[in-house]
């Protein structure tokens, strides 16, 4: 690579060093809020910065040397920040470990790392590294953020946050000229984060981003998401994910916004509609979620209320088309989409936290045109957007004006996409990561030439509009040769307000099926209607009646799939998938392979 | 146990002004069985209690009881078609003597004869009520009110008798001496009961089957055999530890049925 | 839909909770202060009406909808009040002397019905009450010399400052002034650890007693304050009607003030105002509409007390709640459409274990 041309935002190019410049300039303005007995508190850029700092000095007193790399183990909180922005100013390497993973997956993350330091959160993360404590040599020191149940404790690496603090604040000018001339130091090349992708085949790998990726895709990203010093968001997905961590670390370094913290995984929607994001990003399942409580809450609704919401989302729905086509709105659909804003959507947009959002992102796993549909009715600029962790989260992205529902969107400048032969989507630019930390080999499979090579198929129209079609290893070839791709069947199941999630099976077999689970709460709102009885969740996916009306939308959708593609047979996971159970990833997709091999049993009896 | 029950509870949806106690509840009573309703507190099972006997009114489902139609009913109509209800907390009538406490239960039955034989089987069953006959209700214990309030059901010649937490409050000897009087009463007398407890290991230890109840939601169901062994009932209702399996969980959620 | 972002504990204790509170109550003071300029004599005066009912009422709201004490004999405040504000104008004391006299001593009589009365409840503290009410009638019939006995006594006009309130519009504002201060000062003890042991003791004696309140000082307290604002509408009741008789302070009044606080809402503080505005309109309505109908009908002797009557019953019966009530579910409906579910306010069989008045 020659000459590379210089990527900053406002004269900083390493994030440490835009980090530093915020503090100086933001001081008072308020950085973050956190929910603690019930009312919000607030904390400034500076305050934000010198608790930084002081973790910072006090991993340098432990004798952290640049390169090396920190580990973090929370669930989203301000001191995950701290921790995460004081690793990269002291010139290592951050790098988060999801929640829920069990030890032995912490055990490979750390070890595959070269992790020195490790944060947990409480107890139950601490019990977690002490079951794989002898294989972490490595690990010098361990932080614990709550101290509850651990009075007692007396380990020779492990510090609580109080005493750890205190560490940084003795040896004071030695330590803050240290701080600062590393933070000086800060190469754009130099690796930031460490983030692990989950591989379906193989243990996760871990993705080296630098400083030069994030700050190119925060800039990237305003140019087609404009985020502004006014703006509030709500950070509730795990941190280690790229996309929370560019949404709720990165883009408010670079914005000056605001974020603010959920107070638990319970409260989360409450939150939401508590703070009243003007931007936000879910995961499919949590727009899904979200249409699905509201459906649910107009069946018990008058039948006024349920018709005024059928005109108004017809209303926003032209309204939306036009907006999405980049053409003005005319006067009288403007007029009448204000009314039906005012009168009816707005306490529904408010009820969903939604009512100041500006800008609405899925991404991360596919979701159904009919759901953005929906929502871009409501009146929520609801956009889709792709890109993976080796990309920083953001390679492509439907945005204002620039609307084809069913596609990811467009690059934004500075980003190059194409397809190769196979039709799988290749990416270059700034954005591409610098590659799998001690792998190599790997790293040479991904990237060719400075092209990322996603894993996905992908067809790009000619107007520039990228349409994922699947992963590439998730294609069905059946026994027949035909290529099916099984997400897009999947995805027009799961715009049932009745089906969660779905997986279209038929690789290498005569015909498709597929294992669907059901929404407890639509469908046992449909028992209740019509008068089925049923016990638990497992009777309930029992009964007649809702094995044939899971049959009829099956039915449904295959109406509008070509003969081959239309599903012959179905069974019911009679069992709510969890993420602690590796049935789900993280971001809550159903895990293809291991739905596979647990319901083999289901599967053949569906090929009998 | 192929003909209908005598109880049939269908889809019941019960609220307490904007909230929903409990939903989607369907269960059946056989004639001579011993069914329990299990779960923590709070869960919604004196709800259900209440719904069938007709202290509260459901929103949505029904309740059949011999084949009669009683969503809904009043307590009092319910009563005299044979649905006895032992409340929660005891309820016993203080003022009046442990023996007109027990008349009371014959309220809406005829014939002396018959109601003086049933006062001597009550207290056959009872023995610690025939030596205080003539006290007050109120100066009773704990435990005596409750045999007291089960004996006052037991006068109506109920068809069904509804047994809202019998052990709440009582000493373990107590509670014991209790369900075993449930038990005879069942196997002796052929009484069917619907029985509310937190105390699962009593209640599994009598129950013919049973029923779990989380947030306002059946989650199991089972005979006796079948809840007893399951391994989610044995670690969340019965205290037996889990050696493997568990440990991915996170500590908040490691109650989730499998 | 509004949702409440919390940011300080003290939020909760604001009276106006948020921006549309303080909009739409600071508009509705102010259509009332500029009522004189649209309305005008005879509907002043019936405003006035309106006012001094929903302070009496206010008074009887905190004994009885607060505390939980039923009094059927708070025309007796009424009378105190009336008859020391008449009297001590009579001797040329000004306006600034006679209210907060008969505030004063409506106090002491409430202090002296509190005393026996707060041992008692229900029914046995009904009597008491209306004992004392009919003993108050009784003195005002008796004191010839203070009160003009049974041929009654006529009534000064305000004196504030010199200045004498001849006017309607002038004693319309002067209520509408104090009314307002009454109604914050009531607020003001409903928000304070006093106005929730009020609540606490009207809920649960023994549950309030097991937490450090007693629920004789509480009882007292009630009683006095209700005493002193009713005191106060009595002062202003003798304003309005210009002559005082013993007559006018029966039972009939005492019930009177009950019903319209029961109709307008039982435990709230707009309650008194939705009560004392129906009962109010109704009267003057229904003269009014008796003009209208036929004389067949409208000149059947008793059919205003039968249509009061009728329209009485048909509120208790559709809407226990009160009028208030009714208001608050038109409201809902409006602040969560289109997601108001339907049966929100379906009422549940009885399933509280609580001394609440119901």
């Amino acid at each position: 690579m020659s000459t590379e041309e210089i990527i900053s935002i406002d004269n900083q190019t390493s994030i440490p060093a835009l980090f530093r410049f915020r503090a100086q300039t933001l001081k008072n303005k308020v950085a973050m809020r956190e929910k603690h007995f019930g009312i919000w508190r607030t904390f400034s850029w500076d305050q934000y910065y010198s608790k930084t700092a002081r973790i910072g000095k006090a991993m340098m007193a432990l004798g952290l040397e640049s390169g090396q790399t920190v580990s973090i183990l929370a669930d989203p909180c301000k001191e995950w920040l701290f921790f995460d922005l004081a690793a990269q100013c002291i010139g290592c390497v951050s790098c988060g470990i999801y929640a829920t993973d069990s030890a032995p997956q912490i055990l490979h993350i750390c070890e595959d790392s070269d992790t020195t330091l490790l944060m947990v959160e409480n107890e139950e993360q601490l019990d977690k590294y002490l079951a794989v404590e002898e294989r972490l040599p490595n690990i010098h020191t361990v932080v614990v953020l709550d101290s509850t149940g651990l009075t007692d404790l007396d380990h020779p690496k492990v510090v609580m946050l109080e005493q750890f603090y205190h560490l940084g604040d003795e040896g004071d000018e030695d330590l803050e000229s240290e701080w600062n001339r590393r933070i000086d130091n800060a190469e754009p090349n130099d690796t930031a984060i460490l983030v692990y992708t989950s591989g379906t085949t193989g243990a996760p790998k871990g993705a080296m981003l630098s400083h030069r990726n994030i700050i190119f895709i925060a800039q990237a990203f305003h140019e087609f998401y404009p985020i502004t010093a006014e703006d509030d968001s709500v950070v509730y997905l795990p941190l280690c994910h790229v996309t929370e961590r560019l949404l709720s670390v990165f883009l408010p370094l670079a914005r000056c916004s605001t974020v603010n913290f959920i107070e638990g995984q319970d409260t989360a929607f409450e939150n939401i509609t508590e703070v009243s994001p003007t931007y936000f990003l879910g995961v499919p399942r949590i727009w899904e979620k979200m249409y699905s409580s509201i459906t649910l809450r107009m069946k018990d609704a008058t039948w006024f209320g349920r018709k005024a919401l059928q005109i108004a989302l017809s209303i926003g729905s032209r309204a939306a088309d036009f907006e999405d086509k980049g053409l003005p709105v005319p006067a009288h659909v403007r007029l009448m989409q204000r009314a039906a804003d005012l009168l009816v959507l707005n306490n529904i947009k408010v009820l969903l936290g939604l009512d100041r959002v500006r800008i609405g992102l899925t991404g991360a796993a596919p979701i159904s045109p009919d759901l953005i549909g929906w929502f871009r009715a409501l009146g929520v600029p609801l956009y889709e957007a792709f890109g993976l962790t080796e990309n920083v989260a953001f390679a492509c992205g439907n945005h204002r004006g620039q609307v084809r529902l069913g596609t990811v969107g467009k690059p934004p400048p500075g980003v190059e996409l194409k397809t190769a032969e196979d039709g799988e989507l290749l990416i270059k630019g700034p954005l591409v990561f610098k590659g799998y930390y001690n792998q190599a080999l790997k790293t040479a499979e991904t990237i060719v030439d400075g092209w990322l090579y996603t894993g996905d198929i992908a067809e790009i129209d000619a107007d520039g509009f990228v349409k994922i079609v699947d992963r590439k290893k998730d294609i069905i070839i059946t026994s027949g040769g035909k290529n099916i791709s099984p997400s897009e069947i999947e995805n027009q199941l799961k715009f049932s307000p009745y089906v969660t999630d779905a997986v279209v099976i038929g690789d290498g077999r005569k015909y498709l099926t597929c294992l669907v689970m059901i929404d407890n709460e639509t469908v046992c709102q449909f028992a209740q209607e019509n008068n089925v009885p049923f016990s638990d969740f497992k009777s309930l996916c029992a009964t007649a009646e809702v094995q044939s009306l899971i049959k009829s939308e099956i039915e449904r959708i295959n109406l509008s799939l070509a003969q081959v593609e239309t599903l012959k047979k179905f069974r019911l996971i009679d069992k709510q998938l969890t993420v602690e159970d590796d049935e789900l990833t993280a971001s809550m997709k159903l895990k293809r392979n291991v739905v596979n091999e647990k319901y083999a049993d289901l599967i053949d009896q569906m090929y009998s | 146990m192929s003909e209908s029950p005598l109880l049939q509870v269908r889809n019941i949806e019960t609220f307490y002004g904007p909230v929903m106690a409990v939903r989607g509840i369907s269960l059946d009573v056989h004639e001579g069985q011993i069914v329990s309703i299990l779960g923590g507190n709070g869960a919604g099972k004196t709800t259900i209690l209440k719904t069938i006997c007709g202290a509260l009114e459901p929103q949505k489902g029904t309740v059949v009881f011999s084949g009669q139609d009683i969503t809904a009913w009043q307590p009092d109509k319910t009563a005299k078609q044979g649905m006895g209800h032992v409340p929660e907390g005891r309820e016993v009538f203080p003022f009046l003597t442990v023996k007109e406490n027990l008349e009371m239960g014959a309220y809406s039955r005829k014939g002396k004869n018959e109601i003086d034989a049933d006062l001597e089987m009550v207290f056959h069953y009872f023995p610690d009520l025939k030596n205080k006959i003539n006290l007050q209700a109120v100066l009773l214990s704990g435990g005596q009110q409750q045999m007291l309030a089960m004996g006052r059901a037991l006068m109506m010649r109920p068809e069904i008798l509804l047994l809202d937490e019998p052990s709440l409050g009582l000493s373990p000897l107590l509670v014991s001496e209790i369900f075993d009087i449930i038990y005879r009463l069942n196997s002796e007398q052929g009484v069917t009961m619907l029985l509310v407890e937190q105390n699962a290991h009593m209640a599994l230890k009598v129950s013919h089957a049973g029923y779990v109840i989380e947030v306002g939601r059946i989650v199991f169901d089972g005979d006796r055999d079948a809840l007893l062994n399951n391994p989610d009932i044995q670690e969340f209702y019965l205290g037996k530890k889990q050696a493997i399996g568990r440990e991915k969980r996170r500590w908040k959620q490691r109650k989730t049925w499998r | 839909m509004r949702i409440l972002f919390k940011t300080n504990y003290k939020q909760d204790l604001n009276l106006a909770k948020h921006g549309g509170h303080r909009f739409w109550y600071g508009l509705l003071i102010l259509i009332l202060f500029s009522a004189p300029l649209i309305l005008d004599g005879y509907y002043i005066g019936e405003a006035t009406r309106v006012l001094i009912y929903a302070m009496a009422g206010l008074g009887l709201m905190v004994v009885t909808g607060f505390t939980g004490q039923v009094s059927l004999g708070h025309a007796a405040f009424l009378a105190i009040g009336a008859y020391t504000n008449a009297w001590f104008l009579a001797q040329g004391f000004s306006s600034f002397v006679a209210l907060p006299m008969a505030a004063l001593l409506s106090m002491i009589g409430g202090l002296l019905v509190a005393i026996p009365a707060a041992r008692m409840s229900g029914i046995y503290l009904a009597i008491a009450t209306l004992a004392f009410s009919i003993i108050v009638e009784d003195f005002a019939g008796h004191l010839n010399s203070i009160t003009g006995g049974n041929r009654g006594m006529m009534v000064d006009v305000p004196m504030l400052f010199g200045y004498q309130i001849w006017e309607s519009w002038e004693l319309y504002l002067f209520v509408l002034c104090i009314l307002i201060i009454a109604t914050l000062a009531v607020l003001n003890i409903l928000r304070s650890p006093l106005g929730r042991a009020m609540i606490a003791v009207r809920d649960s004696e023994v549950s309030s007693q097991a937490l450090g309140v007693n629920p004789m000082k509480i009882k007292v307290f009630a009683f006095t304050v209700s005493a002193a604002i009713t005191g106060l509408a009595g002062a202003f009741l003798a304003h309005y009607m210009m002559f005082l008789t013993p007559q006018i302070f029966g039972i009939l009044l005492s019930i009177q003030l009950l019903l319209m606080i029961v109709l307008g809402g039982l435990g709230t503080v707009h309650g008194v105002f939705f009560g004392a505005v129906l009962i109010g309109v109704m009267e003057t309505g229904i003269s009014i509409g008796k003009d209208a109908l036929p004389f067949s009908i409208g000149g059947l002797p008793g059919i205003e007390p039968l249509i009061f009557g009728v329209i009485l019953i048909s509120v208790i019966a559709f809407e226990p709640t009160g009028i208030y009530g009714r208001w608050v579910k038109i409201r809902s409906y409006m602040e969560f459409f289109p997601v108001y579910r339907r049966k929100s306010f379906k009422r549940q069989r009885s399933y509280l274990k609580t001394e609440r008045l119901r």
